[in-house]
Parts: C-alpha cells; sequence; structure tokens
C-alpha cells in the first residue's frame, strides 16, 4: 500500500495525454492556421496595393521619399492609423495602410483567440485547475489591451 | 516626375531587403526558439536605418508571426506541451504587462546590457549542459505530476518515444515572469530566455522546449503588442515586408528543425546568444554617444 501511490503517481502523467488533449491541440492547430493565413493574405494585399496604386492613403506625394516614410512621429503619427476605429474605418475606405494594419491586428488577435479556444477546450475536459490557469492568462490579455490603450 | 520615380524605386528595393532579410531571421528565429525579434532588431536599425521605436513595433509583429505560423507545425507533431506552455503564460503575461510599465521608467541602454547579460549567462549555461538528447531520469516537481505537465514526444531523428519528466516548477514561473518582463521591455519573445529556462530549470528536453517557447511566445507578445500599437510604433511600411518575410522564413525553419538533431540546435543557440549579446552591447553604448 505504501508503494502505490508512488506507482500510480508516475503513471497519471501519460495517461492524461489522451485523445481529448490530441484533439484540443488539432483544434487550435488549425485556428492558428486560419489566423495566420487570414493576417498574412490582408497585409500582402495592402502592400501590393500600395506599390501598384502608389499611395498609402494617408501621405502626400512627398511621402513617397524613404526617409518620410522611416521618420519616427511618437505623438503625431499622421501617416498611419494607430486606433482600432481608424483602421476599421480606413480600411473601409482602402487606404493600402489601414488595410495592412487590419492585418497586423488580426495577426495580434491570432493568439488571443488561441487562449480563448484553449479555455473552452479545458473547460469541456473539466479540468478545474487549467480553466483558472488559462482565464487568468485571458484577463491578463484583454487588461493589457486596455492599458495599452490608455497609455496611447 | 524623375525624383518622385527614382524615391519610388528606393522604397521598392527597401520592402524587398526588408522582406528578405526577415525570412532569414524567421528561419533562425523559429529553429532555435529565438522569435526571430532577436535578430530582426539589430538587423533593421544597424544595417536599414529604421528607427528603434519602429524596429521593436515590427518585431512584436514578426514575433507573433514566428509563434503562430511554426506552431502550425509544432502541434500537429506534437512536439508543444499545450499544458506547460499555458501554465508558463501565467508567468510570462503578468511579466509583459510589467514590462510594458517599467519600460518607461529605465533607459534603453541600460535594458540593452542586462538584457546581453542575461543572454551570455544563458549561453554558458548551455554550454555546461550535456548535449544528448536520451534524458537521464528526472525527478518530477510535486506540481509538474498535479497539473499533468509530465508528457512524452516522438522524436524523428532517434526514431523512438521519448518520456519525460518536468522539474523545478517554480523556478521555472520565476524566470518565465522574467523572460515576460523582457518581452514588453524590449519588445521582442525572449525565447532566448523562455527555452533556457524550460531546458535548464525545468530539465524539459530541447525539441520539447524550442517548440512549446514558440507556441507561448506570441501569447506573451500579445500582450504588449497592443503598447507598440496605440503608441504608434507600428509603422505598416516596416511591419508589412518583415510580418510576411517571417512566416515564410518560420514555416521553412519549422520543416527543418525536423531533419536536424538536438546537438546541433544546441551548438547553433550558443553561437547566435554570443553574437547577439555583443551586439546588443555595442548597441547600448552606440546609443549614448550619439
Amino acid at each position: 500500500m505504501a508503494n502505490a501511490p508512488d506507482q500510480a503517481a508516475s503513471d497519471g502523467g501519460e495517461g492524461d495525454n489522451s485523445a481529448k488533449l490530441i484533439d484540443m491541440e488539432l483544434i487550435i492547430s488549425r485556428l492558428l492556421r486560419v489566423g495566420v493565413y487570414t493576417s498574412s493574405a490582408v497585409i500582402l494585399a495592402g502592400l501590393l496595393m500600395m506599390i501598384f496604386t502608389r499611395s498609402t492613403g494617408y501621405s502626400p506625394m512627398g511621402a513617397y521619399h524613404l526617409q518620410s516614410l522611416l521618420r519616427y512621429h511618437p505623438h503625431h503619427p499622421e501617416e498611419f492609423p494607430v486606433s482600432a476605429p481608424a483602421v476599421v474605418s480606413g480600411a473601409l475606405a482602402l487606404k493600402p495602410f489601414a488595410i495592412i494594419m487590419l492585418g497586423v491586428l488580426l495577426l495580434i488577435a491570432t493568439p488571443v483567440f488561441r487562449v480563448a479556444v484553449s479555455l473552452v477546450a479545458f473547460a469541456f475536459e473539466k479540468d478545474r485547475a487549467y480553466v483558472w490557469i488559462t482565464l487568468y492568462v485571458l484577463v491578463v490579455l484583454i487588461i493589457s489591451f486596455l492599458l495599452g490603450k490608455s497609455v496611447g | 516626375m524623375v525624383p518622385r520615380k527614382k524615391a519610388m524605386t528606393h522604397s521598392i528595393i527597401f520592402l524587398i531587403v526588408a522582406f528578405g532579410g526577415s525570412v532569414l531571421a524567421g528561419v533562425f528565429g523559429s529553429m532555435l526558439g529565438l522569435g526571430g525579434g532577436a535578430l530582426l532588431v539589430p538587423m533593421l536599425t544597424i544595417f536599414m536605418g529604421v528607427e528603434i521605436h519602429y524596429a521593436i513595433g515590427a518585431s512584436i509583429v514578426s514575433v507573433i508571426a514566428t509563434s503562430s505560423g511554426a506552431a502550425v507545425a509544432y502541434v500537429r507533431d506534437h512536439l508543444s506541451n499545450i499544458r506547460l506552455g499555458m501554465l508558463l503564460e501565467v508567468a510570462t503575461t503578468s511579466g509583459a504587462v510589467t514590462g510594458a510599465f517599467v519600460g518607461g521608467l529605465l533607459s534603453g541602454p541600460v535594458l540593452s546590457v542586462i538584457f546581453a547579460a542575461v543572454l551570455m549567462y544563458s549561453a554558458f549555461a548551455m554550454l555546461r549542459r550535456r548535449t544528448d538528447d536520451l534524458t537521464t531520469h528526472v525527478t518530477p516537481h510535486p506540481w509538474a505530476e498535479k497539473l499533468k505537465l509530465n508528457s512524452s514526444y516522438h522524436d524523428k531523428v532517434l526514431n523512438q518515444r521519448i518520456d519525460y519528466n518536468v522539474a523545478g516548477v517554480p523556478t521555472g514561473l520565476g524566470l518565465m515572469y522574467v523572460a515576460g518582463l523582457v518581452s514588453g521591455l524590449l519588445g521582442v519573445g525572449s525565447g532566448v530566455l523562455k527555452v533556457p529556462a524550460m531546458d535548464l530549470a525545468m530539465r524539459v528536453p530541447m525539441k520539447v522546449s524550442s517548440t512549446t517557447s514558440n507556441f507561448m511566445i506570441g501569447v506573451t507578445a500579445a500582450a504588449s503588442a497592443g503598447v507598440f500599437f496605440a503608441r504608434g510604433q507600428i509603422n505598416p511600411f516596416i511591419a508589412a515586408p518583415v510580418a510576411l518575410g517571417v512566416l515564410v522564413g518560420s514555416f521553412l525553419g519549422a520543416r527543418l528543425l525536423q531533419r536536424v538533431a538536438s546537438a546541433s540546435i544546441r551548438k547553433v543557440f550558443v553561437i547566435v546568444l554570443v553574437l547577439v549579446s555583443v551586439e546588443m552591447i555595442v548597441k547600448a553604448f552606440g546609443i549614448q554617444w550619439h
């Protein structure tokens, strides 16, 4: 009896790497792939539109000069959108830089959705410890996005 | 008419060079669990004349791209330990949020020197460790059993199933908080800190630690990306070729990892760590002299 718990503990880890966990991994894998393909396609579309229309959608013609595109304006970034509403409205107006930024925002959202899917998967597995762990990560991510807004 | 055309040509050359360099950063980043950021920031600032704030902004986007792009291949091959990654993300995301706050209080050169010192330490710690993949017996930490962290993977090079236990969970969490802090401060994935934390403190096999690191990096980077976005540090002209290039590179890197034994990954990893840390010290002093 004294030896039994030891044996059970060392076998326990392997038994939990079952079909459910693999299913969860595959769901996450597909989610990541869709997110990456979608966001890269949007970024590529914006980049090609910028090259072919010779316009960023924000800057005057002088902005074609490389140095003005690379100049850092922390407080007055008028050459590209820096808020989610500005990105969406600019993308709807088919401004190339707004379309690129829409792709960038989708890319940033991909890991956040990954965590959300993990939360659902752990809940289905009734793995209470990991539901709390995942929920904590998700809350920190959401808070960080709100903090990012206030910093801007 | 003529100047405009010439300027347009310069912009196209910039986009092509940024894309090509990012492909290389993506290949090495995903193979080493670096996330590409540690290689991208020196490349953009030193060779391409990009302002450091924009380099960091583009870097954080590329870091997410690398992680999400390579994780597709890693998860499919069952190399990542999902539970281990999620547990450690508690520490990395907390650290990233802290780093975003503290980042405004410390100067760039000070941060660079601290980071370089940590990288140097990681490189020498790596050299001391054995190089084979056949893990000697590791006594699991009590938390590792409770949280189901002990697992196994199939090694394609050795063609066998490798079972492994996870040790040093509290130490690993502490190191991961620091890794997240660095990620939030400098806009890098800090895989260079995540991999040794799992490899050395938690005794996780090299392939599992580098792929789980890649898997975690995107979530950590997302915690600080919002701040960079709101500050206007993500410039689409730089971020677009960098993100696309790193995506292509990370897919190539994920395929290469399967065919290279861990010993050779480790050797490359040590050399890269030393080079990047020297680079960071040089850059820190360079900034002060300007």
